[in-house]
């Protein structure tokens, strides 16, 4: 997967006071190649000028983006890194060569071939970490937390036993959530604003237990289909429907857009295979959805499908990624049968 | 009337290792002594360097390892087939015995560390394993750190801590790792069959007063602490020369110290502890070697 490929969305903020932490994030890579920023946007109010993405690191090569980093944190007297996937990776890199004095990773063996960084490449950093650091870097004692979702236990504890045994590594583990929705669990709950608060305030550090559930409620959410089926202009049906948001706060559409959610729909006709279900999409475009309030979208059902009847599931999905009724969030399936088509088409 | 032990050259430490896997030969093995070689000075002083250096050159003659690294030598790999949940290690030996003298030190070390969830207590178990322990005092409600070396025990620990979602976090590191990275936050820091894994357990026990609150106690429990076993502990620390210990030493690398009561509870003192002991009678996995920090 090649970086750079749109550009990013720029939220870059160089200064801090010198005393607080200044966190680097580095962003994994998103199904388009594109730097992956959906979990910064949550910390721009809790981090506010502390706040530094490093995505120079999928760019460039990896000593002209040490360089550009090592010049970005030099007023930087306690950094902390922190990333996801092949961020993490580049968050255990960088921590290390810039002596940062937190890692905190999740799924740091995930996303095997994104970015320019490999495991093997992390250890060797951890190899060298002996030599003296850059003289404006203070040298301090480097603590790693690795999280590890649900599929990349095993592979991460590998890359945890190649780092320096030195180094002081807290594990823990999220079970209900895979890699691919970790990023999308993390943005929309306030777990990241919870863990930087507890380490601001020399407090324990939540623990993930509650993540899954945080995320349920956070991004609560309804789907409601129309059974009425109208026809399309391309020939085929237009399937009605409203997502409906159940949470406490406003969806902001575009994030929804940035990070690739939409409303989809599997379909599938007697017949098919069922691996390999016919897909829509519908796009959101901007805007904002307030809780309790509903939007209203379609989907095109394709005349294929229409001709043998098909039974169309409906939810929310985070293109290349996942369908959160996977997740426990809900859907909503409408059954057609063939007969009940052509009734409708003799109308 | 039972034969006479055994006595093993060191150099025998690989024949002992294929004996002790022997049915035939095994109880033999257990039952074995180890002779010091003929180089090893008993004159040092146990506390200095050289002392030190001589014990590890004894464990790479049982072992013929060239450099003792925790990391790599204290590994268990077969850790990863285990079930953390349904069967940590206590219960997959297979053996009624086992299970209860784990869990008689476990009530033991609970007990005597007099602590209740209105004091919030913050807890660090050193070489956890599967934190059986440690997840028995975050289940009652308290906080609860895990350190050890290897990333599979703490894999262990960490599913056992989603399992139960309690407030129980292992951490990889050496002995000494302060996971709070701030001195004096632990009412009770404890070892149960690790500190004698410890080869600088002198400026581990300095640590351990850097890392309790005032009041705070170490325990340790199922640790090899002899008061008179001249033919297994010939000396006031290092490694045991009882048959089956220099065969699993050979065999797997590890550390495998023991101490002689008295020297080991006077350089607690030495650091600022006030001791206590608390013998099991029904096993001596649950003897409890407690050690307060003072007001």
């Amino acid at each position: 997967m090649k970086a750079g490929s749109q550009p990013a969305r720029p939220v870059q903020i160089d200064r801090q006071d010198g005393h607080s932490p200044l966190w680097l994030g580095f962003p994994d890579v998103d199904p388009l190649g594109r730097p992956a920023l959906a979990v910064f946007s949550s910390l721009e109010q809790s981090l506010g000028n502390r706040l530094l993405i490093a995505d120079e690191w999928l760019s460039s090569e990896l000593p002209i983006a040490r360089a550009r980093l090592i010049e970005r944190v030099r007023n930087g007297h306690r950094i902390f890194c922190f990333g996801i996937g092949a961020g993490a990776r580049a968050a255990l890199f960088f921590g290390s060569v810039l002596r940062a004095e937190r890692v905190i990773t999740w799924a740091p063996s995930a996303a095997p071939g994104a970015g320019p960084l490999d495991a093997a490449a992390v250890a060797m950093a951890y190899d060298i970490a002996s030599s003296p650091p850059p003289p404006h870097l203070t040298s301090s004692a480097l603590t790693v937390h690795i999280t590890s979702s649900s599929d990349t236990v095993d592979t991460d504890i590998a890359l945890a036993r190649s780092l320096r045994p030195a180094v002081g590594i807290r594990l823990d583990r999220i079970e209900g959530i895979p890699y691919s929705a970790l990023e999308q669990a993390l943005a929309q709950t306030n777990y990241l604003s919870r863990m930087i608060e507890a380490i601001d305030h020399g407090r324990p550090l939540p623990k993930p237990h509650h993540l899954q559930r945080s995320w349920l409620s956070a991004f609560a959410h309804q789907i409601a289909l129309d059974p009425a089926l109208s026809p399309s202009e391309e020939g085929g049906f237009a399937l009605r429907g409203t997502l409906r948001n159940s949470s406490p706060k406003a969806f902001s559409i575009e994030r929804f857009e940035r990070d690739l959610i939409r409303v989809g729909a599997r379909i599938i006709s007697p017949g098919d295979d069922l691996t390999q279900p016919r897909s829509a999409r519908f796009s959101f475009g901007s805007g904002a959805l307030q809780a309790d309030a509903t939007l209203p979208f379609w989907l095109e059902v394709p005349r294929e499908a229409v001709a043998r009847g098909f039974e169309a599931r409906v939810a929310l999905v985070c293109e290349g990624r996942f369908w959160f009724d996977d997740h426990q969030f809900p859907n909503a399936t409408l059954s057609v049968s063939a007969d009940v088509l052509q009734k409708w088409s003799a109308k | 009337m039972s034969a006479a032990p055994r006595h093993f050259e060191i150099e025998q430490a690989g024949e002992a290792w294929r004996q002790l896997n022997n049915p035939g030969s095994s109880q033999q093995i257990k039952e074995a002594r180890f002779q010091l070689p003929a180089w090893y000075r008993h004159d040092l002083d146990p506390l200095g360097t050289p002392y030190r250096d001589q014990q590890l050159a004894l464990w790479r003659a049982i072992t013929g390892r060239s450099d003792y690294q925790p990391d790599r030598d204290e590994e268990t790999p077969e850790v990863a087939r285990l079930d953390p949940i349904r069967r940590p290690g206590l219960y997959s030996a297979n053996d009624a015995m086992v299970a209860g003298d784990h869990l008689m030190a476990m009530g033991h070390i609970l007990k005597i560390s007099g602590l209740t969830a209105r004091q919030r207590p913050r807890i660090l178990e050193y070489g956890a394993g599967f934190g059986q322990i440690a997840l028995t005092f975050a289940r009652i409600g308290f906080s609860v750190e895990t350190v050890d070396i290897s990333a599979h025990y703490c894999n262990a620990v960490a599913a056992s801590s989603e399992h139960y979602k309690v407030d129980l976090t292992p951490y990889i590191g050496t002995f000494g790792y302060n996971p709070a990275g701030q001195s004096h936050a632990y009412d009770l820091v404890f070892f149960y069959e690790s500190f004698h894994h410890c080869l600088d357990f002198q400026s581990l026990v300095h640590r351990l007063a850097e890392l309790l609150k005032p009041g705070g106690k170490v325990l340790l429990a199922g640790e090899p602490i002899v008061t008179n076993a001249p033919d297994i502990m010939p000396y006031p620390w290092g490694i045991r020369l009882d048959g089956e210990n220099i065969a699993v030493t050979h065999a797997r690398g590890w550390m495998e110290l023991g101490f002689q009561e008295e020297f080991l509870v006077r350089l607690f003192e030495t650091a600022g502890f006030r001791f206590a002991k608390h013998p099991c009678v029904n096993s001596h996995y649950a003897t409890v070697y407690e050690f307060v920090r003072p007001e």
